[in-house]
């Protein structure tokens, strides 16, 4: 990837957080991909953190799926129904 | 009643929208999508009902090669991202130094010439707050602020990914960037996002 360091068998945070990032975007890692994130993850607490946080924020952007089937107040709907009818008659 | 068309059956009685419908067939499902979107019932109720208006006043614009549910669900999905762009004026702070590090390198922002992170960059434990419905909507104000920090590409990306909920692929032929590009912009814009977080919110 991109840097200017040297690499070794062990991805660096700023690696292995894109690592992280792929995978949580369900993108396959080659295994030696997998095994050097998994060895980072073990000896890093930023890093497990930030993928535990990068989850989350994945959670919250996307679908908050509700807990209940929401659906509109049926008065809502009504309302809307009404909106809709009196602007057709124009 | 709804009324699947296959592309080699289009019929003339099907190019035209039938408004007297919408709130029956749509409304559950374009409110749970803003609801999904916004975390607020609320202003998704009002979102619906803006979708509706503009929808009645664009009527002669649809086209029935969309289903009119589609159709309705772009105007939706416009109407919720000119909320955020609206709703921007959210005071989150982001370090100015952040905002000067723009497209040069975002990431030497972050981490250090080893890769590994600066010492005041890296994740902190995020203080869990209380879940009361007045916090989840305080957390959204913010998440959405941060959001309008982002840079254009960055903003531009998430919009299309978690809000059109599209695919990878599409993302990158729809901005034309290379897949390795997507990557650096997911990236950097998530530890951007991650911080600002981190900063204005679950820290106390």
């Amino acid at each position: 990837m991109m840097g200017t360091h040297k690499h070794t068998w062990m991805p660096c945070c700023k690696d292995a957080t894109m690592l992280a990032e792929k995978q949580l975007q369900h993108q396959r890692l080659s295994l030696g991909q997998r095994i050097g994130l998994r060895l980072h993850l073990l000896f890093c607490i930023f890093c497990r953190r930030y993928v535990m946080q990068s989850r989350a924020i994945d959670k919250y952007l996307g679908n908050q799926t509700p807990q209940t089937e929401i659906t509109p107040d049926e008065s809502v709907k009504l309302q809307w129904e009404t909106m809709i009818a009196e602007r057709m008659k124009k | 009643m709804q009324v699947e068309k296959s592309p080699t059956t289009v019929q003339v009685s099907m190019t035209t929208a039938n408004p007297t419908r919408w709130v029956k067939l749509y409304a559950d499902d374009l409110f749970k999508f803003a609801v999904a979107k916004v975390a607020d019932n609320g202003l998704a109720q009002d979102l619906v009902q803006e979708t509706f208006l503009s929808a009645l006043q664009a009527l002669e614009q649809f086209r029935a090669e969309s289903s009119e549910k589609t159709w309705l669900m772009a105007i939706l999905k416009n109407k919720i991202i000119d909320h955020f762009r609206k709703s921007s004026k959210v005071p989150v702070t982001i370090s100015i130094e952040e905002d000067k590090a723009g497209d040069s390198d975002p990431h030497h922002f972050f981490f250090n010439e080893k890769g590994h992170w600066r010492r005041e960059m890296a994740p902190k434990a995020w203080v869990s707050g209380s879940s009361s419905q007045q916090d989840q909507v305080d957390f959204f104000t913010i998440l959405r602020g941060c959001m309008n920090k982002l840079t254009s590409i960055g903003r531009k990306v998430f919009d299309l990914k978690y809000l059109e909920e599209k695919e990878s692929a599409d993302i990158c032929k729809d901005l034309s960037i290379s897949s390795s590009n997507y990557w650096v912009i997911i990236h950097r814009a998530k530890l951007q996002l991650r911080a600002c977080l981190e900063k204005n919110w679950f820290s106390n």
